[in-house]
């Protein structure tokens, strides 16, 4: 029997091992004594149920060459599937932005010279996505508005007209603002409400760390004004969700958030929901003293959880990427999507229209032509090798991806960073995902062992 | 052992994947993460 080049294993205690096969998805409890003997090639001492078993569940093949065919099938029959998905259009009204955050991403947008979507501009964008909708007759999944900030006051009209695009669509509508402004838009927000999926706004951390990070161009904070839209948007039952961007420098300021958000009795709002999201950086593959190995983060964030249980129960894990499957399961998923590429960009699924007149594959790359897969604006055309920059890359064409035991949960790490870094679509992005299953399977396998083994 | 989801939903016993859900998102970065550069 040939084991699997996609099995992760941990041994919880001298009693029980963890075991997980990526391409598969089978995730099993195994005695370590067992889970022992096949790692030092003892396979004949092992029951022939037990060996049926771990054979019909992935972790083994009779045949070696079995489990690439196993892995070129599923990926065919999944890229047929991707090709029914519905579309999603993002809409970036301004590359401006009212706010000057430290970690910002975006600091070459403002000085971009489209600052703002012309009449014009917005005008081909809504006509593209017409005629991108018609070309791929499919439902609209949501209409989302990005920037720069989408809440500036200079694009209150043009928000207002791509939120009519979305409901006439019946499309669910994101919004990602630093909500400073969302006061201004309340009006055209509130009988929208119903359509609204998320307006996401960040918090990240009690006033004065949130202050420190994310600021007004005269240095001035932000939270306050934050704060009470925070409050306007809940009054008028406008779903939103407040995003804490965690690294190294704020994690341990999480409980005085929590306890800032549960006095403004926000917690217990019907429309209001929290969540952490991971600081990263995607231009470089270093550490520093902000930007920590992430199972170093998770170290941090679960001493925090220790101390105050509450926070685990409301914020979890699923922040860290190398967890999700796990996690899926552990809340009784059946199975969990196998992972042949990065993100949406690779499936080209998102439409990123931006005052420059270019569609964008991805969030990151906006701004920055030799990127965008194609132009909306005087018309629709689209650009066949841009597409393939970043459809073509995938854990069956990256070489070391291939047979990389985290590819299947893993995608091969996010393409913007490969090209950027390596000017090279298909270069593997590795993300720490042995140490990030093995810190939290060490801290927190006796937890998942009691759920399990106690039942049997 | 014990394992923790049914063999038949496994996807090596569901080639065709139709025990998939339709809904595969969001997962880029730029909602779930904040993509940070260094100053």
């Amino acid at each position: 029997m040939f084991p699997s080049n996609y099995n992760y294993s941990i041994r919880i205690n001298s009693r029980y091992t963890l075991i997980n096969n990526t391409l598969t998805g089978a995730l099993d409890i195994i005695e370590s004594d067992i889970w022992n003997l096949i790692a030092v090639k003892k396979i004949n001492s092992i029951s022939p149920n037990v060996l049926t078993r771990l054979r019909h569940r992935g972790y083994f093949y009779t045949d070696p060459k079995k489990e690439d065919k196993v892995l070129v099938e599923l990926y065919n029959n999944y890229i047929k599937k991707a090709s029914e998905r519905p579309l999603r259009f993002v809409f970036c009204p301004s590359y401006q932005c009212n706010l000057r955050c430290i970690y910002c991403f975006e600091t070459d947008l403002p000085s971009n010279p489209n600052k703002y979507m012309t009449v014009k501009i917005l005008d081909d964008s809504l006509a593209a996505a017409e005629e991108i909708i018609k070309e791929k007759s499919g439902k609209i999944d949501s209409v989302e508005l990005f920037g720069g900030e989408p809440l500036l006051l200079k694009n209150k009209p043009f928000v207002e007209k791509i939120l009519k695009f979305a409901k006439k669509k019946d499309a669910p509508i994101t919004i990602i603002t630093n909500g400073v402004s969302a006061k201004e838009f309340i009006e055209i927000l509130s009988p929208m409400r119903d359509k609204i999926e998320m307006l996401q706004i960040t918090i990240d951390g009690p006033r004065e760390i949130h202050d420190k990070r994310r600021k007004y161009p005269s240095g001035k904070g932000s939270f306050d004004q934050i704060s009470k839209n925070i409050d306007l948007l809940l009054k008028n039952k406008i779903h939103t969700n407040v995003r804490i961007n965690i690294d190294n420098t704020n994690i341990e300021y999480i409980p005085d958030l929590y306890e800032y958000i549960s006095a403004k009795n926000w917690i217990q709002d019907p429309d209001f929901s929290i969540r952490l999201a991971l600081v990263t950086d995607h231009t470089l593959l270093d550490y520093n003293n902000i930007v920590i190995p992430e199972e170093k983060l998770l170290e941090k964030l679960i001493r925090v959880y220790d101390e105050y249980p509450v926070l685990e129960e409301l914020f979890g894990f699923y922040l860290f990427k190398p967890l999700r499957h796990i996690l899926d399961i552990l809340n009784g998923a059946p199975n969990v999507s196998p992972k042949f590429f990065n993100c949406e960009s690779n499936l080209l699924e998102l439409n990123v229209f931006c005052p420059d007149g270019y569609i964008y594959a991805c969030g990151e790359s906006i701004g920055k032509p030799d990127l965008a897969i194609g132009k909306f604006s005087p018309k629709v055309e689209f650009y066949p090798d841009k597409k393939t920059l970043w459809t073509e890359r995938t854990i069956l064409n990256i070489k070391k991806c291939r047979t990389c035991r985290f590819a299947p949960i893993c995608g091969g790490g996010c393409a913007f960073s490969s090209i950027l870094i390596y000017k090279d679509n298909c270069r593997p992005i590795c993300e720490r995902y042995q140490e990030v299953l093995d810190t939290f399977l060490k801290l927190r396998g006796e937890k998942i062992l009691k759920k399990y083994m106690d039942k049997s | 052992m014990k394992s923790i989801n049914k063999t038949k939903d496994l996807w090596n016993n569901d080639l065709t994947l139709k025990g998939l859900k339709d809904n595969f998102g969001p997962m880029c970065c730029w909602y779930w993460c904040l993509i940070y550069r260094i100053p």
